[in-house]
């Protein structure tokens, strides 16, 4: 009977133990899989890839002409391969510098010129034939400006367009498209030599002094010291401007004219329910938030709202969209106002959408930015990182919206 | 006692727990886990884990959380471009297995045309030239011509490219072609079997007026020797003042074809030294009982893409004193490739070994990060670039500066 008992403790101290991993394993990674003990669910991508992985290394370290000693830049460099591979605009790959530069930006911390960009796709009516893939390069928009910033000095406006920093023109496919319909017209004789030669001079200047997107993107927001150059595209318009870099603060957390600016972040949800408490009506203020953290955001909402479900994220394969909703809630949520603008992104937008699709805030100021995708942000060993479009958010249920998937 | 047993028992679950819930870090040897970035829900790998298992999880993550459906074999494959590139050298690629297919077929000349230059014609592609013996030829078709149609396909608005890959095939087969000629009332329908072509790679003129020989190599296949020697004898034919060798755009080619052609200039001398990631060297040298007695000044145009053992050529002829470079620097690639198949049909076009000539040494093309030319290549004697506002017409006089300035140099007036 004792020995009974103590096996039945055994067992059960055992499966305490597995829980412990298993719940550890959920907080860390919730739809992946995971390492360590557990790390079955890994084994169904183990036989080609991996193999691949070191054939291919092991094959550059003995052959390649000069000796190869950072295994993790090969690294990194198939994990880039991966994500540019999507051809996704919203999955991109960081490269140290710009990883540090965007994990700053996500707490409040924009460094360099004093903006955040991302990228636009291009006009549709200019989408290359099939095998000019390479050509479709995006576009750099402003998403957000730092208040006080040396671009918000001289100007720069959410939804510019980045055209030359540094006197480099920014690689822009649009032109080049255009470049190559305008040499299928000269062919078919539609124009003549000198308008072909004209655009061919002046695309042929522009790629000799140029610089890709990804590459300006680092540059303006990156670094403390200096100046720079830069030209953005306001719907035809051109911005010239010298911008000096320095490190600036997004206001967050606290309240200004009359309302709380909302952020993401570290510390958001305790900073939120101090301000909540005791107050029956609230002003949040959303503008200036792109890079919020989903699971701050969800957190948020549990302090304003009730517990319930929000919505889901739809995913474009078959796989079961993912529910978002809130375990705990503010039974007694207070009347809310949003302000939101085109700055107002991903995390923010959704929690805007949450909020008001309830009938829990209205909202006030201009349209939002319409970008309501969840990323997964993963980093690698030698501080790159990427970031990863895992699903699209609606609200409603996957259901009602004709059984969408 | 029982009691505390009974706390003991109540205690050990919580603890087992938390054990299980800290497993991960202790494994790792970091026991906090409160940083910024995973409160932040950014993913990382602790430093312990090797390479490969980093890659095989974001391979795993990527599979399974993106928002689209991804193909196995395509994100491995985009994985592995993404390797091979790391190495920043544009001449070290990664194919999967139909491009690898494909750049076979080409360098072992498997594809088999009808022997024409074509360029890309909204209604299809046009026809630049035939070259001599070949099918096009024997069946009629004619420069200007433009091909509207491959065995019945409507090719009007394709890809050139991608027309090509239609009219190639196998050796033997026939294919049909529907032309439309300028003048002629309806189109022409000529069928062709495909062959072996041997492209003219070298092709020449005489400039009467200025008593010059004008010889371009397009490439270094290895047939140029041969056919470098019977266009030199043609123009020789006129009495040259100077001879003008254009290697404009020439991408290189069989390093073999290169060191053969400088038999020509020199004997018994070294003209490339191969060095090899294990430190052997390997040494080419031309043959003896080649040697081409040039009575005249020789003048070779390059410019930024002649590349490879077009710049093996000229560089060695700068290096021995036999002739004067004209144009634009060349490309800068001082490198040799071989291709490693994979079991898979994929493969990797690799830089196995760096070339360095007998003076210039290896010159190799620098860029910056966004891949602007900062340096390399080969320097000319003379630097003079094209009139960008004048439609090129080669080895003319006025609408060909660099060939002018050549003309300039032979005649003592560079």
């Amino acid at each position: 009977m004792k020995s009974l008992t103590s096996a039945g403790l055994i067992i059960g101290l055992l499966a305490c133990t597995i829980a412990g991993l298993n719940v550890r394993e959920k907080r860390d990674m919730p739809e992946s899989m995971g390492t360590g003990l557990l790390a079955s669910k890994d084994d169904q991508y183990d036989i080609a890839e991996s193999d691949y992985y070191a054939g291919i290394s092991s094959l550059l370290k003995d052959k390649y002409v000069d000796p190869i000693s950072d295994d993790k830049k090969l690294l990194s460099g198939a994990v880039r391969g991966m994500v540019t591979g999507l051809r996704d605009i919203n999955s991109q790959f960081y490269n140290p510098n710009e990883f540090t530069a965007f994990k700053n930006a996500r707490v409040g911390q924009y460094h360099g010129v004093g903006v955040w960009l991302d990228f636009k796709s291009i006009k549709s009516e200019l989408k290359p034939a099939k095998g000019d893939q390479e050509l479709l390069l995006p576009r750099l928009a402003v998403v957000s400006v730092a208040l006080g910033s040396s671009a918000d000095k001289a100007g720069v406006k959410v939804g510019d367009l980045v055209t030359e920093v540094d006197d480099h023109w920014v690689l822009n496919s649009e032109e080049i498209l255009k470049f190559r319909n305008a040499q299928q017209e000269f062919f078919a004789k539609k124009i003549d030599f000198k308008t072909i030669n004209d655009m061919r001079k002046e695309i042929k200047a522009k790629l000799e002094k140029s610089v890709t997107p990804v590459h300006a993107k680092e540059r303006m927001v990156s670094g403390e010291k200096g100046t720079m150059h830069i030209k953005f595209d306001r719907k035809g318009k051109v911005i010239d401007t010298v911008l000096a870099k320095g490190v600036y603060d997004l206001p967050m957390l606290k309240e200004a004219n009359g309302a709380f600016i909302l952020s993401f972040t570290s510390g958001a949800v305790d900073a939120l329910k101090s301000y909540v408490s005791g107050k029956s009506e609230i002003t949040l203020d959303l503008r200036n938030n792109v890079l919020g953290d989903f699971e701050t955001m969800r957190k948020c909402l549990g302090v304003v709202a009730p517990a319930g479900t929000y919505g889901y994220f739809s995913n474009e394969k078959k796989a079961n969209p993912l529910i978002f909703k809130t375990e705990t809630g503010n039974a007694k949520p207070p009347k809310i106002k949003l302000i939101t603008d085109q700055s107002t992104r991903d995390a923010a937008e959704v929690f805007a959408l949450c909020l008001s699709s309830k009938g829990y805030a209205s909202l006030s100021g201009t349209e939002m930015g319409n970008a309501r995708r969840r990323h997964e942000i993963c980093q690698l060993p030698d501080g790159s990182g990427y970031t990863l479009t895992t699903g699209v958010f609606n609200t409603g249920s996957p259901a009602a919206n004709g059984g969408k998937k | 006692m029982k009691i505390l047993k009974l706390i003991g028992v109540a205690l050990a679950f919580p603890a087992c727990f938390s054990f299980g819930f800290f497993w991960r870090d202790i494994k790792h040897g970091q026991f906090t886990t409160s940083n910024r970035d995973r409160l932040l829900g950014i993913k990382t790998n602790s430093g312990s884990e090797s390479e490969e298992s980093v890659f095989k999880q974001s391979f795993g993550r990527i599979m399974t959380n993106y928002v689209k459906r991804l193909d196995k074999k395509e994100l491995t494959y985009s994985a592995m471009e993404g390797l091979v590139a790391s190495l920043g050298d544009p001449h070290t690629n990664f194919f999967v297995p139909k491009v690898n297919n494909e750049f076979r077929d080409e360098t072992q000349g498997k594809f088999y045309g009808i022997g024409a230059r074509l360029l890309p014609d909204p209604l299809g592609v046009k026809v630049v030239s035939v070259f001599a013996d070949g099918p096009a030829k024997r069946v009629g078709v004619k420069g200007g011509d433009i091909i509207v149609a491959v065995d019945g396909k409507v090719v009007a608005g394709m890809q050139s490219d991608d027309i090509v890959l239609l009219i190639k095939g196998k050796e033997g087969t026939i294919v049909k072609l529907k032309i439309s000629r300028p003048g002629a009332k309806a189109p022409i329908e000529l069928s062709m079997p495909r062959e072996k072509v041997v492209p003219p790679n070298v092709e020449s003129k005489f400039i009467a007026s200025q008593k010059i020989g004008y010889i371009k190599i397009l490439n270094f296949a290895l047939e140029v020797p041969d056919q470098f020697d019977r266009e030199l004898q043609l123009v020789e034919a006129n009495g040259l003042k100077g001879l003008v060798i254009d290697l404009r755009d020439n991408p290189g080619g069989a390093l073999d074809a290169a060191v053969a052609m400088l038999g020509k200039w020199v004997e018994g001398k070294n003209i490339v030294r191969l060095k090899f990631r294990d430190g052997s060297e390997e040494t080419n040298n031309t043959e003896r009982g080649q040697l081409h007695n040039f009575k005249y000044p020789v003048v070779v145009l390059v410019n930024e893409d002649s590349a490879s053992a077009a710049e093996i050529m000229a560089g060695a002829l700068k290096d021995y004193g036999k002739a004067k470079l004209v144009g634009d620097h060349t490309y800068g690639k001082f490198s040799v490739q071989t291709v490693f198949s994979q079991r898979d049909g994929a493969g990797i076009k690799m830089t196995i070994a760096h070339y360095f000539l007998p003076k210039s040494g290896a010159l190799s093309r620098k860029v910056d990060e966004d891949g602007a030319y900062i340096s390399g290549g080969l320097q000319p004697d003379v630097k003079v670039d094209l009139n960008p506002d004048l439609e090129f017409e080669p080895a003319t006089m006025d609408k060909d500066a660099q060939f002018a300035k050549a003309v300039d140099v032979i005649n003592g007036k560079g």
